[in-house]
């Protein structure tokens, strides 16, 4: 892993030496940094060599290879995101951070899959978050180190080519299966729904929650050809008959509720993929394993990264730790 | 291995839903929960087609991957 956590003036210092950075941490300290080849998002939840940690004083810093060949860094809006696949490198990757709950976070998350060039080139990223005790308080933010531009609603995004030889790639680390439970699908694609169809036969899906004792906890899956998806609960509004998710759900799609996880730690370790420790340049994972699985002062495995308010691999997921690796081909 | 092109009826068979192989790369695995939906609501040969082309493409525009070579030979292996 080449992340880990920095104070703001070992930050400055690794931006005048020109390093090229990948950044998280409290606004706070992210507008105290110079302009530089960086870009930024804010979360005060990281996982660190030493364990989950939360903090609003230091900057995990992911600083990229010095084999890289170059960089582009863009601000995209919600009208000009959908360009970001054929704005990548031909050989490269790009990583994307966009605010949560913003109106370009929404629209990425329905809409990517219909993008030109959809996951022609490796898309990795996350969605930027704030303390819990400053839910609805103040807003997640990302930054572009290039204009020192702040944005609550865009997408910063930094396209890196690399050298012949090289290649990257994305993966996911999902603890989660689906249950030999019900078959649910969406008459409609988006992040709330009422009437579902639970093995064909249309129900109320608050009702069905709550009739079923579903753990909320626990995210819904799809089979994407044998990736597992997660799309996990936001709230279930018994009141209004209506449940809230943290991405969308697809019409067509057949979901079904996860089987339990007995320890978090311990699976995730079982599932990480060996030989892969040098090899991986960036990773994130979810806030809501994070809480759920009480990661607080517990290591994962030396994954280290920013807890985040969903994760990018290609589209918007939910629950899931995301990775990216440089291949050295002729090693 | 090559990635055969799209005149290679496989790639038709696969979004089609006819075949169904084990894949590792995993852009490839999201992109095909996609297109196997689209096929699905619309069968239709001009579908189809459109489908089969932005898989060939997504392989085409990786050749150098470890997992998509391993999931060529999974593929094509067989044919040569």
């Amino acid at each position: 892993m080449s992340g880990c956590m920095n104070t703001v003036s070992q930050v400055k210092e690794k931006i005048a030496q020109g390093k090229k950075l990948l950044l998280a941490g409290d606004e706070r300290v992210l507008e105290q940094l110079p302009p530089g080849d960086w870009i930024g998002g804010t979360i005060p939840y990281f996982m660190t060599e030493q364990g989950g940690m939360a903090t609003k004083d230091q900057v995990y810093v992911t600083e990229l290879p010095g084999t890289i060949s170059d960089i582009a860094i863009k601000v995209y809006d919600e009208s000009t995101l959908p360009h970001v696949y054929t704005d990548a490198a031909k050989n490269g990757f790009s990583i994307i951070i966009i605010p949560a709950m913003c109106t370009t976070h929404l629209s990425f998350a329905l809409n990517a899959p219909n993008y030109k060039d959809f996951a022609i080139h490796p898309l990795i990223g996350w969605i930027s978050g704030v303390h819990l005790d400053d839910l609805g308080k103040i807003k997640p933010k990302v930054f572009s180190g290039l204009t020192n531009t702040v944005l609550e609603d865009g997408a910063v995004v930094m396209h890196v080519t690399l050298p012949p030889g090289r290649v990257a790639d994305v993966g996911i680390l999902n603890i989660f299966e689906q249950s030999a439970g019900d078959t649910i699908t969406f008459p409609q694609d988006g992040f709330s729904a009422r009437e579902v169809y639970i093995n064909g036969v249309k129900t109320n899906f608050a009702e069905y929650i709550s009739a079923q004792h579903l753990d909320t906890r626990l995210p819904l899956v799809a089979d994407y050809y044998g990736a597992m998806v997660n799309v996990s609960f936001q709230s279930v509004d018994a009141a209004n008959r209506q449940v809230h998710f943290y991405a969308p759900v697809f019409a067509g799609l057949r979901y079904k509720h996860a089987k339990p996880i007995e320890n978090y730690v311990r699976q995730f370790t079982s599932q990480m993929p060996t030989k892969l420790g040098k090899q991986i340049v960036f990773s994130c994972n979810c806030i809501l394993n994070y809480l759920y699985s009480e990661l607080e002062g517990k290591q994962t495995g030396g994954i280290t990264g920013p807890i985040t308010f969903g994760e990018v691999a290609y589209q918007l997921l939910n629950q899931t730790m995301v990775y990216l690796t440089i291949i050295d081909l002729a090693a | 291995m090559d990635v055969p092109p799209i005149s290679n009826p496989v790639w038709h068979n696969i979004v089609a839903g006819k075949v169904k192989y084990q894949l590792d790369f995993l852009a490839a695995k999201i992109l095909l929960g996609r297109l196997l939906l689209r096929v699905r609501s619309d069968p239709s040969p001009g579908m189809l087609e459109k489908c089969a082309h932005d898989l060939q493409n997504l392989f085409a525009q990786n050749p150098d991957l470890p997992c998509v070579q391993r999931d060529l030979e999974r593929i094509f292996g067989g044919e040569r």
